[in-house]
């Protein structure tokens, strides 16, 4: 008679018995929490593109533990941590997700890769119409990333440690992950998870806090769409350039991105339409599927488990508050220096998470108001808030590195 | 797009931001470590800022 234990059939239920009840009971809550992400992003509570992918990752990676050898546990997903070059190339015949995260996460690709579609989805023409009052709002809008910083220190993080966890306050992805890769690749996975279900959480939270702090009236206040300038292509072009060329001179290191998002731009403006088909969907979308898709891998019950996790959620969660109240503030000045003639809703969008922050503005303001137009303005904020991230994210990697 | 009066803008903005690049890298780290290092690389980064925000002053005259 064969000798057959039914949990050597199911390892995924065997090695949560093997396993000590922490890691299990982890494991299980992340499994709930990927089903969950799933729902929410099905629903459009949560942000789709990301949270789908990322969900089936959680729950799928948490459920694949099987017994690698008699006594080690793991997945055949991807090891985020092997470095030894004969040991990547094994493991990259193995486990499916590797090569694309070594070759396209781990070095900082999928940023730029994202960076680029962003770009092309950007127009720069509604900072160019209004720069004062777009880069003012996505100045405030950096609060966040500004303020943690000191705090993170203050929580016995390394200077690169805390710059790389700050700057989850700017609210852009791809800015996080190559900044944790840049000063602190060590806490690259949990600062990109950390960073990423924030950046989702933006949509559910920042309502509310726009409730709290902005009054209603204010809120109601309709823009005057007729005073924005025309900017034509070939400016936006020069701009983008002139721009591009100025802050990779100043922060080489940061050049990656800066070229990404500008070569973007520029590929819009000069109407290049196979690549902007080409870079708006294919290249944009599948380089947000597979982070999405790689992230959820990445929050195995090992990872979550890290202490510094904690802290990072902790510290991350401070950041982007700081930064949607230092972007509410700058629009409250504003509508004071405007002469109550600007919506202090359109703050918000001054964190930069294209075009998250942007459709919450709007969202909240239609409500108020049905008939006010904020969109355009919320988007210059926007556009800025990415620009200034990048230089935020260049000045902490030009002095830290 | 180059109308006489606006090119100025332009140039203007662009030597404002070239002017502070070239001070936080090639004066600020001829100074040693200090005060002075700090002033000059914060001075060009200030710079930066207010070329790239004269620029859109040619654009703003379309107004």
């Amino acid at each position: 008679m064969l000798d057959f234990e039914v949990l050597q059939l199911f390892q995924g239920i065997a090695t949560l018995v093997a396993q000590d009840p922490l890691h299990a009971i982890a494991r299980v809550v992340l499994m709930l929490m990927g089903i969950a992400f799933v729902y929410l992003g099905y629903k459009g509570i949560l942000e789709a593109l990301i949270m789908i992918p990322m969900g089936l990752g959680m729950a799928a990676v948490n459920a694949s533990v099987l017994f690698l050898a008699p006594d080690k546990t793991g997945t055949i997903f991807l090891d985020p941590l092997i470095t030894d070059p004969a040991a990547l190339v094994n493991i990259i015949q193995v486990n499916w997700l590797q090569p694309i995260y070594t070759m396209s996460f781990s070095n900082g690709l999928i940023a730029c890769l994202v960076f680029i579609g962003i770009g092309v989805l950007c127009d720069i023409g509604y900072v160019l119409a209004r720069p004062f009052s777009s880069m003012f709002i996505a100045l405030w809008g950096e609060l966040g990333s500004v303020a943690v910083f000191p705090l993170a220190i203050a929580f016995g993080m390394t200077p690169q440690e805390a710059a790389a966890t700050a700057i989850v306050g700017g609210a852009d992805g791809p800015m996080v992950l190559f900044t944790s890769l840049i000063l602190s690749p060590h806490l690259f996975v949990p600062i990109g998870i950390v960073a990423y279900l924030y950046l989702s959480l933006c949509y559910g939270l920042y309502p509310y806090l726009i409730k709290v702090m902005i009054p209603k009236k204010m809120a109601a206040l309709p823009m005057d769409l007729s005073k924005m300038p025309k900017i034509t292509p070939l400016q936006k072009i020069m701009f983008a350039v002139i721009a591009c060329t100025v802050l990779c001179l100043l922060f080489p290191v940061a050049g990656p991105l800066f070229s990404s998002f500008f070569v973007g731009i520029i590929i819009r403006e000069a109407g290049v339409k196979p690549y902007i088909e080409l870079l708006e969907t294919t290249i944009l979308y599948s380089s947000t599927f597979f982070l999405g898709l790689i992230l959820g891998v990445l929050c195995e019950a090992n990872t979550i488990l890290d202490p510094r996790v904690l802290k990072i959620l902790v510290l991350g969660s401070t950041a982007l508050m700081i930064s949607g109240v230092g972007g509410l503030f700058g629009g409250i000045l504003m509508y004071y220096i405007s002469g109550k003639k600007f919506n202090p809703v359109v703050g918000i969008a001054g964190v930069s998470c294209t075009p998250t922050t942007s459709k919450v503005a709007q969202k909240y303001v239609a409500k108020v108001n049905p008939r006010a137009m904020i969109m355009p303005f919320a988007l210059g904020c926007n556009v800025s808030g990415v620009i200034t991230t990048a230089i935020l994210a260049g000045i902490y990697c030009a002095l830290l590195k | 797009m180059f109308k006489q009066r606006r090119q100025w803008w332009w140039i203007l903005g662009t030597c404002i931001a070239l002017l502070g690049v070239a001070l936080v890298r090639l004066l600020a780290p001829e100074y040693p470590p200090g005060t002075t290092r700090m002033v000059v690389k914060g001075v060009g980064y200030s710079l930066v800022i207010v070329g790239l925000f004269t620029i859109p002053l040619a654009m703003r005259e379309d107004e």
